[in-house]
């Protein structure tokens, strides 16, 4: 089967979508996805819209052009949209008309702001999130018998993929913060061996006395056991630990 | 575990990482067999300073004595792969060029191992630890067996993350601290010389460098009083 010219932007626009560096920003990501839509598909314009999933409010929102920018916006403030029911639900939402039921019934508000601007039907699919906010992307057409089925599955397959590169960021940034944890345990480790040693040899202590004189201290000032070892460890003894008598 | 393969063992451990286990859940001596080495060390990287042993083969002196040896003389695969984030590899060590590392090659050679690999544990463009591995007998390490220490290198990551970071602070449960002693010894020495705990640590490498010891036979003669340190020795 030989291969269309199509199908080799679709698997570039793929690639672009998954094979990202590291650190990139979620933001920029979900506007080169709605960009890729618009370049594949038969719609005017794509937007997304992220929501916290406990509050439901807009934590991301971005979109090809300023015209759909202004719709995406315009659901969140009205809190009322296809993009809205389809992150909500995590459903996706087939193509409904604007001009008249069920689209009309179902946002009274958005869909005559949707028309004023020439869009005559939406539809919608879930974008599958990490740290389980929820997201939907919308779009947004002006001849809605240019869309099929087959269309709703690529912009399906396309939201996927950004959700993969997503959730594999997610995943890195979540075990930085352990590393990061790990590395600072090890930091103290090593400042709470040497401040062993300060007191074994100031005190003349085994090292397992040093390390309980160091704890009993720390716990009954309240104070951070890795702080005063630390403090120890620069040779700044406090006086009340040379002399337990006071 | 003996006869155990490969494929399985990376399996099982993959399976361990996945419910949340640690690197207890990795026998270093297994670790070594599977993989076609004599010893594998891994270390995990303080906010400063050089790589912290946290995992070995408690029956093998090898891969320890020679992650000690670099920590001694600021020098060697770990340190490199640590500080580089690349993989480190010397196929023969008795005939690779002095300009590499002056001071580990020849003592290195001092010792049954010949060549290594230092792997880097990169999170991103983090570099968490380093898993080295030691073999005995001379010549580059085949793809195959590259990979599969990347492999195991990956897992090994997962395991080090679950360690639980109060046991490790206080040294109550958790992994090992090969080196505690070390620098237990550079609070000894900072008290008794009124020194720094850097300069402290500096002496000890040094002293154990001048006379060929392990650095944790310089920090137990340190701390048991055998060992003065003052400018005179």
């Amino acid at each position: 089967m030989p291969t269309t010219d199509r199908e080799a932007r679709i698997a570039d626009a793929v690639l672009d979508l998954v094979h990202r560096r590291a650190d990139f920003d979620p933001l920029e990501l979900l506007h080169d996805l709605t960009g890729q839509v618009v370049a594949l598909l038969q719609v005017r314009c794509a937007g997304v819209t992220v929501l916290d999933r406990d509050t439901h409010e807009p934590v991301h929102v971005t979109a090809s052009d300023e015209l759909c920018l202004a719709l995406e916006q315009e659901q969140s403030a009205l809190g009322e949209g296809p993009c809205i029911d389809s992150a909500r639900a995590r459903q996706p939402l087939p193509v409904t008309p604007l001009t008249g039921p069920p689209g009309s019934v179902r946002w009274p508000r958005f869909a005559p702001y949707a028309r004023r601007a020439g869009i005559t039907a939406v539809a919608a699919v879930s974008l599958g999130l990490p740290q389980m906010a929820l997201g939907g992307m919308n779009l947004m057409m002006t001849h809605p018998a240019g869309v099929s089925d087959q269309d709703l599955r690529l912009a399906r397959t396309l939201a996927d993929a950004a959700a993969v590169a997503l959730a594999h960021q997610q995943q890195l940034i979540d075990k930085d913060t352990v590393l990061a944890q790990l590395q600072r345990a090890l930091d103290s480790r090593l400042v709470i061996e040497q401040a062993k040693g300060v007191l074994s040899a100031s005190l003349h202590l085994s090292m397992d006395e040093a390390f309980q004189r160091l704890r009993v201290h720390a716990r009954s000032r309240q104070q951070k056991l890795t702080e005063l070892a630390a403090r120890i460890a620069r040779g700044d003894v406090p006086a009340e630990l040379l002399d337990p008598s006071q | 575990m003996a006869r155990d393969d490969l494929p399985g063992y990376l399996q099982r451990l993959r399976q361990a990482a996945r419910t949340g286990a640690d690197l207890s859940a990795a026998q270093a001596a297994d670790a070594a067999r599977l993989l076609r080495l004599d010893a594998v060390t891994l270390s995990l990287l303080p906010t400063r300073g050089p790589p912290e042993l946290l995992w070995s083969d408690p029956a093998d002196a090898l891969g320890r004595a020679l992650e000690d040896l670099q920590t001694t003389l600021g020098e060697g695969p770990t340190l490199d792969a640590a500080r580089t984030g690349q993989t480190v590899t010397e196929a023969d060590l008795s005939t690779a060029s002095a300009a590499r590392w002056p001071l580990f090659t020849p003592a290195a050679c001092d010792t049954p191992a010949r060549a290594v690999i230092a792997h880097p544990l990169l999170l991103g463009v983090v570099t968490a630890g380093v898993l080295t591995g030691y073999r005995i007998t001379p010549g580059p390490l085949p793809a195959r067996q590259r990979q599969e220490i990347t492999r195991f290198a990956r897992i090994a990551l997962d395991l080090l993350l679950h360690t639980p970071p109060h046991a490790l602070a206080t040294g109550t449960g958790g992994p090992d601290l090969h080196r505690a002693e070390v620098h237990q010894a550079a609070g000894v020495l900072s008290v008794r010389l009124a020194i720094s705990i850097d300069d402290a640590l500096l002496r000890l490498r040094a002293h154990a460098w001048r006379h060929n010891q392990a650095l944790p036979d310089v920090a137990r003669a340190v701390i048991t009083g055998h060992l003065r340190l003052d400018s005179h020795n």
